[in-house]
């Protein structure tokens, strides 16, 4: 046998196309979409409700997240223990999240138990009791889960940072206090309900066996959910992003062993035509383990366990983070070399070695992204927000990824990542 | 049921394949069987700090991660006290360089001091960010050596103490390599779009002629059987105070394993279970409580930790806790809610099995364990388990002598 080359690399191919699911689309009765999506061989279906009833949408911190978490907590058929007994015993499971524009009900279950498992899902979706003992548990738990929360360095100033971009008035910019949980009522929940809960913020994804039976019952019976409508589009409230004037603030931490560090700003979001670009330009930074924070934060210098950076997102706007704990007595070096990196985005064109294992490194990641039914239907919702379609999207996202070139991502820098436009947050 | 196929090396390095051609991707699992349970107790975190060197280079490769993420791949790793397990997904026709990386890193690491001046940073980092500057975060640092007086899992899988990775030199690190570190100590799995053909043949070529090592036999201390009820009593300056209790309780391949597991999910698995509705909804005395195993090949720990609510005694809190525990071992335990944990236990292996990566984990852990075949009969063995072997076992596990507990109090 010839003898080995281990310190040559094997040859490699790069991947030449993405290919996406493409969901079956369902206009329903109520009038909501239904996307499906096939799994093969697997008998698990899982299906998200999603509904436009996040953050954003209440006037409360506490409105969204309570309503949405107390759904489960009694409807006017079950009672709270009937409910988590029947899906434990069906061996199902559900989940509930919220980010700043979307609340989601997610259901996992086994096709065999799926009719049942829908059918006392829906009913705590459309039917919530709210009772008074269970809000004020779950309430309580909140708060003690906040009082944890607000120990954490890291929890500290992300809140912050936020508070700083948007303004504390702004459903982004504005975070929990421990008097929310005292101010916040029961009517404010079953208002919230009936105001959002409705068919025109809703959009179901289903993943499943689409040519099973009991799937198919299941489609059938969504699509005829008797879900309230309010034959009009729900408006969204405009607000005002009011930015600090100040960029720099530090909140000490007393018996902080480390620090956080977040250094960011508003940046545009999916929908805006440097976003592409950006989203590279973010990678290069901060965006995987490879990136030049991680090299040099953490690599070289052993600072941190860990940097990163990435770009928030939103319907109505974005920012860009840059988040780390660092050692108390490291934190000067820490910024120096982080702002350093910033300043190179800016001021060298990135090399075309680095600069394409980056792109290969976010176009297998896309590829990834879509790799199987339960993959494919988050990038799915990821798009719900922006009225755009999600194939062309994210084909245009891929070719664009594979286009850009360092030329072009340096002028970007230029108008983005200027340091002095950054805030930053120490907390420690 | 995830299908496999098996070879092994003449090193002794031994393959399991899974074929799955739904991705366009393939997992390489590398499983060396080493873990903190394997440290010098005056060099504790030595597992995990290799981890982390791991990444720093090889024999023949200068970086492990950039030529990685060239060809669109991606990969991490972690250490339990019992194994450290690394894994790569990475586009199936670029199999070849996981093989190529993974394999080089198997011969020999190229152990530059400065790779661990920085790593021994880094790790001192991981240390404060998980253990020392987070609530509750010292926890398992002061539960283990309370629970355990002989066996090395006394100590966390991050180390004892800092110092122990501060000190670690050069000379340290290869001895651990070369005592650890071998085809004949490791398993590795794979998962996803390739042909047996294929990874036979990158096998024989990339791993072939990596020579077997001499891995002394595992001679480890077995905990002694416990005989009082031990306690230790701290104050921090958390929000609220927390009750932590540990009982000892039999290692992986033991039978009772299963009615052990099952056991923790009566308790504490779903909205459902009898911890969160009695204590917490009922009687309200905990924000959140959680019972878990902490299923370790030796003898491991039966876990019950749960928050107070304000202005709750943690003698109220403790003596709910005992008045749960007592109705499981008197037999109170229903048929239905026995069937209930199996079914739960039955849908989370079904999701687990729709990806690459969870199946590679899991055939490379059975096999390192001892039977690949328990990937699959798992859950024969769960179906198993009848409400006799729920007593008997919660009879002995839930003896007070048995008990370990830390109360961790909420400064004042």
């Amino acid at each position: 046998m010839r003898k080995l080359r281990r310190n040559k690399e094997p040859e490699y191919k790069l991947l030449k196309k993405l290919s996406i699911l493409k969901p079956d689309v369902i206009h329903t009765k109520a009038g909501f979409p239904m996307y499906l999506l096939p799994i093969q061989d697997q008998e698990i279906v899982k299906i998200d409700f999603v509904f436009n009833a996040g953050d954003y949408y209440a006037s409360q911190v506490l409105a969204s997240l309570s309503t949405l978490s107390m759904l489960q907590e009694g409807s006017q058929t079950q009672t709270a223990e009937a409910i988590a007994e029947r899906l434990d015993f069906l061996g199902s499971y559900l989940s509930c999240s919220t980010t700043k524009d979307k609340a989601v009900v997610s259901l996992c279950s086994l096709e065999k138990h799926l009719a049942e498992s829908v059918k006392i899902v829906t009913d705590c979706i459309l039917h919530p009791s709210f009772p008074e003992d269970k809000f004020a548990t779950h309430l309580s738990k909140r708060k003690e889960r906040y009082k944890i929360d607000i120990e954490r360095v890291e929890v500290l100033s992300q809140k912050k940072l936020a508070q700083v971009l948007f303004g504390s008035e702004h459903p982004y910019g504005r975070s929990c206090v421990l008097d929310d949980f005292s101010s916040i009522t029961r009517d404010d929940l079953v208002q919230f309900h009936s105001d959002n809960y409705v068919a025109e913020n809703l959009k179901i994804v289903l993943c499943g066996n689409l040519k099973s039976n009991e799937v198919k019952n299941i489609i059938h019976y969504l699509a005829e959910l008797p879900i309230k409508t309010l034959g009009k589009q729900v408006n969204r409230k405009e607000y005002q992003i009011v930015s600090d004037t100040e960029h720099k603030h530090f909140i000490p931490k007393e018996n902080a062993v480390q620090s956080s560090i977040n250094i960011g700003k508003i940046m545009v979001n999916r929908t805006h035509k440097d976003y592409v670009p950006l989203q590279v330009l973010n990678t290069v930074l901060g965006g995987y383990f490879g990136s030049r924070l991680m090299s040099t934060v953490r690599e070289e210098k052993g600072y941190t366990y860990g940097i990163g950076s990435g770009i928030i997102s939103y319907e109505n706007s974005g920012y860009f983070i840059i988040t780390t704990r660092v050692g108390k007595e490291v934190v000067q070096p820490a910024l120096d070399a982080i702002y350093h990196e910033i300043k190179r985005l800016r001021t060298e064109t990135i090399p075309d070695d680095e600069l394409n294992m980056v792109k290969t490194y976010m176009l297998s990641t896309i590829v990834r992204n879509f790799d199987g039914a339960l993959a494919t239907s988050e990038m799915l919702r990821n798009t719900f927000d922006y009225n755009i379609d999600y194939h062309t999207y994210y084909q245009q996202f891929w070719r664009r990824v594979k286009k850009v070139q360092s030329k072009e991502l340096q002028q970007l820098a230029n108008d983005y990542f200027n340091e002095n436009s950054m805030y930053e947050i120490v907390v420690g | 049921m995830i299908q496999f196929e098996e070879f092994e090396l003449k090193n002794g390095l031994r393959f399991f394949v899974n074929i799955d051609k739904t991705t366009p991707f393939v997992v390489v699992n590398t499983l060396y069987n080493v873990g903190s349970r394997d440290e010098n107790p005056e060099q504790t975190g030595f597992a995990h700090l290799f981890e982390h060197l791991m990444f720093g280079g090889s024999k023949h490769i200068p970086s492990f991660d950039t030529p990685l993420q060239k060809v669109g791949g991606e990969n991490n790793a972690f250490t339990t006290t019992d194994i450290t397990n690394y894994y790569i997904t990475i586009p199936a026709n670029n199999l070849e360089t996981a093989f190529w990386l993974e394999s080089d890193r198997m011969l020999e690491l190229a152990f530059s001091q400065k790779s661990l001046d920085v790593q021994k940073n880094v790790v001192c980092e991981e240390f404060k960010q998980r253990y020392l500057n987070r609530p509750y975060g010292d926890l398992w640092l002061l539960a283990r050596p309370l629970a355990y007086k002989v066996h090395p899992y006394q100590w966390a899988t991050i180390g004892k103490e800092l110092s122990h990775i501060e000190k670690a030199t050069l000379q340290d690190v290869k001895s651990f390599f070369y005592s650890h570190y071998a085809p004949n100590n490791a398993v590795v799995a794979i998962s996803g779009n390739v042909s047996l053909r294929t990874v036979k043949h990158l096998a024989k070529k990339w791993f072939g002629d990596i020579p077997r090592r001499d891995i002394a036999p595992r001679n480890l201390p077995q905990e002694p059987e416990q005989t009082e009820k031990r306690t230790l009593t701290v104050e921090r300056n958390v929000p609220a105070s927390c009750l932590f209790k540990a009982f000892h309780m039999c290692g992986q391949t033991k039978p009772d394993f299963y009615a052990t597991d099952l056991i923790s999910d009566i308790l504490s698995n779903g909205k459902s279970a009898r911890l969160y509705q009695n204590l917490v909804e009922k009687q309200k005395l905990f924000s959140e409580i959680h019972a878990y195993i902490t299923g370790e090949i030796d003898a491991g720990l039966f876990i019950i930790t749960g928050n107070l609510n304000p202005s709750v005694s943690m003698e109220t809190a403790e003596k709910a806790v005992y008045s749960e525990i007592q109705k499981i071992k008197e037999g109170f335990v229903f048929d239905y809610e026995l069937q209930k944990v199996k079914n739960k236990f039955e849908s989370s292996a079904v999701l687990d099995e729709i990806d690459v990566l969870s199946k590679a984990k899991s055939l490379a852990y059975y096999a390192n364990l001892g039977d690949v075949n328990l990937a699959n009969n798992r859950l024969k063995k769960y179906a198993e388990v009848s409400l006799v072997d729920v007593k008997r076992v919660s009879e002995k596990l839930f003896d007070e002598k048995n008990d370990s507990t830390v109360y961790y109090l909420a400064k004042q």
